[in-house]
């Protein structure tokens, strides 16, 4: 290209991409803009696109070719976005992916909680018939309690309110969850090793209770919330396995793409099943330490949620909503 | 030389995006962890005072189930959605981001999703193992594209921000207009003029006598060293502005 031809060209079209980042500039609300503003935007965009690669062959890595791949990239971001609506998109969430990842993970799940069960049976087993190997997975507060004919939970709200208690179960029981699910990454066996040792310890302290026959009262504390809270914990874990299967066995596809196909399938179910651990939470913080609660109102709470949570994630609430 | 990956739009026009490295990652972190934590604890302080001041008596706010609600709670919701939720409203920005002149992107180089901001934060408890965000920042050193487990995880990059602002195009419709020079020599005089002040004096003085010489654009009288620096800045200035010197 002529020096003559460079500059006409250069002349007659930035008063385009003036133009255009004006239009991009003008307005913060992208909603609120006119139609023939926003197809004014379209069209320039096209026609920068010819000039950006123009750019790149006559004057290579120059202010110029820099400017123009800027202004592209942000009418290209602007004009291809997606539409960013939080509510409409949790709803689709919810309600269309949810229960189709589910119906996908339902195996893997059943194979997890399999395998948490199988860990609980041995560490039951383990404490049952070796009492003392108790101290390793639990604290010493704990072990002196039961030995002393009380349960580590008795005297909670005495010392912890339930606001307080259930802000720390909740983030606690969230980040166990998603640790299950992360760890997947590690080929798998960070949530193998989290869904074990979970399982492995409920057994181990069931067990040690059993000896001082306090396994009915922890049964007690434990069902309002343990059944939403361990199958959160199964999921997560049955995510995580998702993952780890990934890497291991990705396919005809790349590890990094089968990775990232797992990811944004199975983290959808994080997302909602961390919404029920923040009622598990409220629940262990203000329902099962508190006395006032009976067996009969403590296994209706429990497995009422269980079945909710089951109900949202199999999607199986919003078709009965729809027959009605 | 920065890093740079060629994208391909929809209109199939290949753009190019400079990637953020390591440095401009943690540095970006740094700051981000500084605001989330200053203001976290500002808004603990703020209350304490408040609720004491209003009570008159001194709180115990680890234990009082309502003090703790409005105090602690809040904190935490700050320090631990601070980069979520800001990513999300800031498309793909932080604060800290802004300010170290990086952002987040998805592989179309476009703002990510919702989604893919929320993983990409989830996967922030395996690049943070065991501490200090050493596998992150361990993967980051070895990955393509220095991305960390969560950007691999979420299909985002970082990379450097880019602005076209309306004083780069400005300049670039000046070349247009300006004939009496060539285009290619009129970018060297942007590009130059836009590094000036960062540029040691002495080295960019000697760049200008040769852009000026190569311009044929005869050099000031030589007085004294900050008159004559000046006296060059200004006749390159004519030049980008198309006034002859």
């Amino acid at each position: 290209m002529s020096q003559h031809s460079l500059q006409t060209w250069l002349q007659t079209r930035s008063k385009h991409w003036q133009r255009l980042n004006e239009l991009l500039s003008v307005q913060k609300d992208k909603r609120a803009q006119p139609l023939d503003e926003v197809l004014e935007i379209v069209q320039e965009s096209r026609a920068l696109a010819r000039d950006v690669s123009l750019a790149k062959n006559i004057l290579p890595n120059s202010n110029t070719s820099r400017s123009l791949d800027a202004l592209f990239a942000r009418s290209d971001d602007v004009i291809y976005r997606k539409p960013q609506s939080f509510w409409y998109e949790l709803k689709k969430l919810i309600v269309v992916e949810v229960p189709q990842v589910m119906a996908d993970l339902k195996n893997t799940f059943f194979a997890t909680v399999g395998l948490f069960l199988l860990m609980a049976a041995a560490g039951w087993l383990l404490v049952w018939n070796y009492p003392e190997m108790v101290s390793l997975f639990a604290s010493t507060t704990m072990v002196d309690f039961v030995q002393s004919g009380k349960l580590w939970t008795d005297d909670l709200l005495n010392v912890t309110p339930s606001s307080v208690l259930s802000v720390s179960i909740m983030t606690n029981n969230i980040v166990v969850s998603l640790f299950a699910f992360v760890l997947g990454a590690l080929y798998g066996i960070g949530t193998l090793y989290i869904i074990g040792m979970n399982g492995f310890m409920l057994g181990c302290i069931f067990a040690f209770t059993a000896h001082y026959d306090l396994d009915g009262r922890l049964f007690n504390f434990v069902i309002a919330h343990g059944v939403v809270e361990l199958t959160v914990i199964c999921l997560a874990g049955a995510a995580g396995i998702r993952l780890g299967e990934a890497i291991i066995r990705p396919g005809d596809r790349s590890r990094v793409v089968a990775f990232q196909a797992a990811v944004s399938q199975a983290g959808k179910l994080l997302v909602v099943v961390s919404l029920f651990l923040v009622g598990a939470g409220l629940i262990e913080g203000y329902v099962s330490p508190n006395d006032a609660y009976p067996l009969s109102s403590r296994v209706v709470i429990g497995v009422g949620y269980g079945i909710l949570l089951w109900t949202v994630l199999t999607g199986s609430i919003w078709k009965f909503g729809k027959e009605k | 030389m920065d890093d740079q990956i060629t994208i391909q739009s929809a209109d199939a026009t290949a753009l190019s995006i400079a990637i953020a490295g390591p440095g401009s990652r943690s540095y970006a972190f740094l700051l981000d962890w500084h605001i989330r934590f200053v203001v976290a604890a500002a808004w603990v302080l703020i209350v304490y005072l408040v609720l004491k001041f209003s009570n008159g008596t001194e709180l115990d706010l680890f234990t009082n189930s309502a003090w703790t609600s409005v105090t602690w709670i809040p904190a935490l919701l700050i320090y631990f959605l601070y980069h979520p939720v800001l990513e999300v409203l800031m498309h793909g920005r932080t604060p800290g981001k802004r300010m170290a002149g990086v952002r987040i992107v998805d592989l179309n180089g476009r703002t990510p999703s919702i989604g893919a901001l929320v993983l990409r934060n989830m996967f922030r408890l395996v690049d943070s193992l065991p501490s200090l965000y050493m596998i992150g920042f361990t993967v980051c050193l070895f990955s393509k594209n220095a991305v960390r487990i969560g950007d691999m995880a979420a299909g985002t990059l970082l990379v450097k921000e880019q602005h076209a602002t309306t004083s780069d195009l400005e300049q670039v419709s000046l070349i247009g207009k300006n004939t009496d020079y060539a285009p290619e020599h009129l970018e060297l005089v942007n590009s130059l003029l836009s590094r000036w002040k960062d540029m040691d004096s002495s080295k960019r003085l000697a760049l200008a006598e040769k852009m000026l010489k190569k311009m044929s654009i005869a050099l000031p009288p030589q007085t004294a060293a900050h008159t004559y620096g000046n006296s060059v800045y200004e006749k390159l200035v004519a030049v980008q502005q198309g006034i002859k010197p």
